[in-house]
């Protein structure tokens, strides 16, 4: 049913899925924890009673460099998927035009 | 447009071929519309991310990688929800439209869960101090991104397309399982991935400014991913077209010499 080669890729996919998964999970303990650590069970919240002073949030370069490269990898990546759709689309039109010469 | 011409032309279509033309030209037009629309949504989404919403007070500027995050897996349930669906009404129906369309949102589910994978360790390197971290909802998640991948494999690896699309179709509707998962995940096991904030049976905690630019950055990723699923559909409808036409040519008696 599946072609020999086929096999092996999805046989070499698994694999490589297995030894990821296989890899020592990473625990990141209170002390391993970086500095700007913060509450993670209650995110995106402005929780601070009134006349509290909140603790000052953590503006290392580091977190503009990561925000930075969110949004440029995610917008790259979708305009490079955009662009990948038209180019298959002008690949298929040049079949449709081979293909209906043909009749 | 030029295809019609062309084949005009050469005085005989293929069987259906100007219904097919005709509705290909609809679909891509609704999907242009669509498109300048998400543009405009992604645009104002934008501004509000980077000059309108103020800096979250624990998490600092690193949180504002959430409005690009949040709206990726959104998008991506919502492409998964819909592979199930249609590969359903697949298996039930045999119509070729309703595997066009889950192709087409397993595709764009697989970028948009890719994006997920790819924004969330940028945020947890920061906030966490680790790039992956081996919890229950990561793993769901990038366990249903294998699940698509392997999706795509049982479509191509099958030797009988129809066989490849019915296979791929029982794992369309069997892989979203996952999602209803992935979302309890937080609650049901001991999880290290921050905990709803909107969809919270006490309702959205959350700051107003923040909440405004989490749903205007939902729109424009519902937006954008409806605008990319018309384009993809029309591109797997014409690629169904081209298949039948070379069924067609090989079926056809060739001349005697």
């Amino acid at each position: 049913m599946m072609r020999p080669i086929r096999l092996l890729r999805l046989a070499a996919s698994i694999a490589a899925s297995l030894a990821l998964a296989a890899t020592p999970a990473t625990r990141v303990s209170a002390q391993d924890s970086a500095p700007t650590t913060v509450a993670v069970t209650q995110p995106a919240t402005s929780g601070t009673l009134p006349g509290e002073q909140a603790p000052a949030p953590p503006r290392t370069l580091r977190a503009y460099w990561h925000v930075f490269i969110a949004y440029a990898l995610a917008w790259l990546f979708l305009f490079g998927y955009a662009l990948s759709l038209g180019r298959r689309f002008r690949n298929l039109e040049r079949d449709v035009d081979a293909l209906r010469g043909a009749f | 447009m030029e295809t019609t011409t062309r084949s005009a032309s050469a005085g005989v279509h293929a069987p259906g071929a100007t219904e097919a033309d005709d509705s290909l030209r609809g679909t891509r037009r609704w999907a242009l519309a669509l498109s300048v629309l998400a543009g405009a949504t992604v645009l104002a989404a934008l501004w509000m991310v980077f000059f309108y919403v103020p800096t979250e007070a624990e998490m600092g500027v690193v949180q504002r990688i959430f409005y690009i995050h949040v709206p990726s897996a959104w998008t991506a349930f919502m492409a998964f929800g819909l592979v199930a669906l249609c590969s359903a009404g697949y298996l039930w129906l045999r119509d070729p439209r309703l595997d066009a369309i889950a192709v087409s949102a397993a595709e764009l589910g697989l970028v948009f869960t890719t994006l997920v994978l790819l924004t969330g360790p940028l945020w947890a390197k920061v906030a966490w101090g680790a790039w992956w971290v081996w919890e229950p909802r990561l793993t769901l998640t990038l366990l249903l991104w294998f699940i698509y991948v392997g999706y795509f494999m049982l479509r191509g690896a099958a030797e009988n397309p129809e066989r490849g699309k019915r296979f791929a179709s029982i794992l369309g509707v069997v892989g979203a399982v996952d999602i209803p998962l992935i979302h309890v995940s937080v609650q049901w096991w001991r999880s290290q991935h921050p905990k709803p904030v909107v969809m919270r049976p006490e309702g959205a905690q959350a700051d107003p400014a923040i909440l405004q630019t989490l749903f205007v950055s939902l729109f424009a990723f519902t937006l954008l991913f409806f605008a990319l699923l018309l384009f993809r559909y029309g591109l797997e409808r014409l690629s169904q077209r081209v298949h039948a036409l070379r069924v067609t040519r090989e079926l056809r008696p060739s001349p005697l010499p």
